[in-house]
């Protein structure tokens, strides 16, 4: 365990100091880049004015923009390599990105880099109903390869709640999840095949349709690297049948703790239901206005059981889940009569958080992962971070699998709310770091958590990253600064911990 | 069960190789020593870091010491009403904790239940550097980093040394029937793919001597819906075969060379002399041949190529010596050579000096 000696600065991130390394002048672009971009792509697929450049200034994490100095959206292959090979030439640093749905700025675009969107590789290329699998293109929408294959009895089991919009692309580089990855697991989980491109111009086929390959496991490698190792240009998937009957139960509490305690009631039980989802108070108001799911208004707390499979599993179950909700203080408890129904009581905790930003013009969505048993120690301290910050809190949980997202509410034309918000956010993490669990579950690193990454991480460790993203990019310039902080960085930042007697950084000047 | 700490050892053993340049074999109960090359080094045991370091039920998360007999733990397991979803194979019933993942192998129910790699959540490791560091850590979302710990699988300890490793758990299911079916490779191929993509609680098969053992896991009335569907005579004590299968004690495991073709599920088999035991649903087959000439074992490794998966030689029926080990460069499918140079700067990202198990996995790395 970690124990963080020193007070913990903090930097708002709405300035992030990039860590780079290299800084070419953005002047290179126009004198040196873009002739060759013009050589290798048709002129629809580069933007290189400003009033163009303007909606890829910022991903999902919309308090961090800054204007690319050029983006680029590639068709084919050989054009995407003609990217790669022109920013080798000219040293200029790439940022990845897909539907820029992210959620930590990891497509933050650079000033003097080059935005390179993956949004035009949209093909579905192959369905494969024997083995089960789809090949797809980076740029194809999760949700589009469920509706591609529903008529195989098939579907794609990671469904982040941005799933209508985010690509497949980018739920590699976050490894993301969604509300059934407690049963189905997460997107490493879910491909087995990946075709990439290196910034150096090698192809590497990693995996396929068979269940394993020889060497490194590279697939799990690329799964959560945030764009920072090469570039996605083919996945595999796997694909699941379609259970034959699905139904979501959800119980009121009238006490959020006791809420959580049913979580570990249900898991402890032998049930691994395939989502087990909580709201708090006011993420269940916020959401019943936004959609009308017919949640309870009055509820302290609910949970959202969903279970799957055979008719006579789901009915067996359901039975026994009733029964542990009711054992920990449920005072009402619904079941889904019909899909209809299950998707709109769903609905309710898929638009959770749009829904919690009509309360107040902005919010900051929280990431952060702990041991389920620590669920009524984090809330407590949750709650008392909101009064000290005098900022309203709205807790949204995937509850089963302990990944946090508490939506802290401000209003960033207040003086100083933005920079209580990011601070509050800090300390939550920090907490969650120190009862065992982690900064990001399924949103990534980004830009956002460079400082929390300092607390989690010991130099050694920090640098045993760089020299990893050195084995596949050695000159630093896919999506450098992201991700991994630099060790100066945390020890400017002064978030020093002590890991096991040893005063982090020692190879580090102090000032 | 023995409970012993035995990590600074271990950790300045590997600095020790660091700073002297030294190779290192590291070595668990040496169950699967076979299916590497002969690494490069003095043999440094992990037996002796032994015990289970966390354990709460509630969790679904074990965390423990590399040199754990695997026995041990799924007894525990058991006990408490869970098992580890990717059953691992724990060969002469033999095996350790960091045994199984450092070669990543993964039992009969890996297609239902997730690999060796699916199942690790964080990892403390030593790396080539003779550094203790820690990746991941106890709760299944952890997306802060790059995943090294999953790296690790597999990766036959030429990248760090394994010291422990949180996974994650699976309750047992409330209910298993295994059912046989007596048919011929074609049928049961045709009926293994179906039920792939079927809703159906399957959670193992198995295809030996034109028998077909599926296993089925649920709830009483749902596994007894599946399995009265399928058809074929309930086989009991099932158990004890699943358990053959696994750790390779099976009738069938016996004799001559034995070979791996890693496939995807519905691909035809391969049209080499032999006689074949198939489990996971079609994507793992095991090979039983005399076949060994030079121009048999390149056609075997090409026909797994050609049919979209990977081959492993697992042993010969005789001592391991002769025309096939000098036929092959290593074990398992090569590796194209991009791969083979990503491979190359990774090894050299975790170990420079190119000490902890060099040649075990992979003649370059």
């Amino acid at each position: 365990m970690r124990t963080s000696v020193l007070q913990y600065g903090i930097t708002p991130f709405c300035s992030p100091e990039i860590d780079l390394r290299l800084k070419p002048d953005p002047e290179t672009i126009s004198t040196e880049l873009l002739p060759i971009l013009k050589s290798v792509l048709p002129r629809s697929s580069i933007l290189s004015r400003r009033a163009a450049k303007k909606p890829y200034e910022t991903d999902g994490l919309t308090a961090i923009r800054q204007m690319p100095g050029i983006v680029v959206l590639p068709e084919t292959q050989k054009q995407l390599k003609g990217v790669l090979s022109a920013c080798r030439a000219t040293n200029t640093p790439l940022v990845l990105r897909g539907a820029g749905t992210g959620l930590s700025g990891g497509a933050r675009p650079l000033e003097e880099g080059v935005l390179l969107v993956m949004s035009k590789f949209n093909r579905i290329l192959e369905i494969d109903q024997d083995n089960c699998t789809a090949r797809v293109e980076p740029g194809v929408r999760n949700l589009a390869i469920s509706e591609a294959c529903a008529k195989h009895g098939l579907y794609y089991a990671p469904d982040p709640s941005s799933q209508i919009a985010c690509s497949i692309g980018g739920n590699i580089a976050e490894n993301a999840g969604g509300v059934h990855c407690l049963k189905y697991g997460l997107t490493v989980h879910n491909v087995i095949g990946l075709k990439i491109l290196t910034i150096d111009g090698d192809q590497l086929e990693l995996g396929g349709k068979a269940f394993d390959s020889p060497g490194f496991d590279l697939l799990a490698l690329f799964c959560g690297s945030e764009g920072m190792l090469g570039v996605v240009t083919e996945i595999t998937v796997r694909l699941l049948p379609i259970p034959s009957v699905k139904r979501l139960l959800l119980g009121a509490f009238s006490d959020i703790e006791r809420a959580g305690d049913s979580v570990g009631g249900i898991i402890s039980a032998g049930i691994i239901p395939a989502g087990l989802e909580m709201m708090d108070k006011l993420a269940v108001q916020a959401a019943e206005e936004f959609v009308h799911a017919g949640y309870p208004l009055d509820a302290a707390a609910i949970l959202l059981c969903e279970l799957d499979g055979s008719a006579e599993d789901v009915e067996a179950e359901s039975a026994e889940v009733r029964q542990l909700m009711q054992h920990h203080g449920a005072y009402e408890i619904r079941e889904s009569k019909d899909e209809i129904e299950r998707e709109l009581m769903w609905k309710g905790r898929k638009s959770a958080f749009p829904a919690v930003g009509r309360i107040q013009p902005d919010y900051y969505c929280m990431d952060g992962t702990i041991p389920r048993s620590a669920l009524g120690r984090v809330l407590g301290v949750i709650g008392a971070l909101s009064e000290k910050y005098n900022l309203q809190v709205a807790n949204v949980f995937h509850a089963g699998d302990g990944n946090l997202h508490p939506l802290i509410l401000y209003n960033a034309s207040i003086d100083g709310q933005l920079q209580a918000a990011e601070e509050m956010g800090g300390k939550i993490l920090e907490y969650c770091v120190a009862v065992g669990g982690t900064i990001t579950g399924e949103h990534g690193v980004g830009i956002e958590k460079l400082d929390q990454m300092c607390v989690q991480f010991s130099s050694e460790e920090l640098t045993q990253f760089f020299s990893l993203k050195k084995a596949f990019d050695s000159e630093s310039l896919m999506n450098p600064g992201k991700a991994i902080p630099t060790l100066n960085r945390c020890s400017e930042l002064g978030g020093m911990h002590v890991h096991e007697g040893v005063l982090p950084f020692p190879e580090l000047d102090r000032f | 069960m023995l409970d012993s700490d035995d990590s600074l050892r271990l950790i300045s053993a590997v600095g020790y190789a660091y700073a002297n340049k030294q190779g290192l074999s590291l070595c668990g109960s040496g169950s699967k020593n076979f299916l590497g090359g002969k690494a490069q080094g003095d043999i440094l045991s992990l037996t002796e870091h032994s015990g289970i370091i966390d354990y709460q039920p509630g969790e679904l998360v074990l965390t423990a010491r590399a040199g754990t007999r695997l026995d041990a733990i799924v007894a525990l397991l058991k006990d408490n009403g869970q098992q580890l979803p990717f059953d691992p194979p724990g060969y002469g019933g033999q095996g350790t904790f960091g045994g199984a993942l450092a070669t990543g192998l993964s039992g009969p129910a890996r297609v239902w239940q997730g690999s060796a790699r699916d199942a690790v959540l964080g990892m403390r490791i030593v790396n080539g550097l003779g550094q203790h560091l820690n990746f991941g850590g106890q709760v299944l979302k952890n997306v802060a980093g790059y995943d090294v710990s999953r790296l690790m699988v597999g990766a036959f300890g030429t990248l760090g040394l394994v010291l422990s490793a949180s996974v994650r758990l699976l309750p047992l299911p409330a209910y298993t029937r295994t059912v046989r079916l007596e048919m011929n490779m074609r049928q049961a191929h045709a009926l293994t793919v179906k039920l792939l993509r079927s809703p159906v609680p399957l959670s193992a098969t198995c295809l030996v001597e034109n028998s077909l053992y599926l296993r089925f896991s649920g709830s009483e009335a749902g596994v007894s819906t599946a399995a009265n569907q399928t058809g074929g005579e309930t086989v009991p004590g099932a158990e004890y075969f699943w358990d053959q299968i696994r750790d390779h004690k099976h009738a069938f495991f016996t004799g001559e060379g034995l070979w791996r073709f890693s496939l995807p599920p519905a691909a035809d088999y391969p049209e080499i002399g032999g006689e074949w035991l198939t489990e996971w649903a079609g994507a793992q087959r095991w090979l039983k041949t005399g076949a060994s000439s030079k121009k048999e074992v390149q056609m075997m490794f090409d026909s797994a190529e050609a049919l979209g998966g990977h081959l492993v030689y697992y042993r010969s029926g005789k001592q391991l010596s002769g025309p096939t080990e000098n036929i092959l460069l290593h074990r398992f499918s090569s590796l194209s050579p991009a791969l083979v140079k990503y491979h190359q700067n990774l090894k050299q990202a975790f170990d420079p000096a190119g000490i902890l198990n060099a040649g075990h996995m992979h003649p370059d790395i």
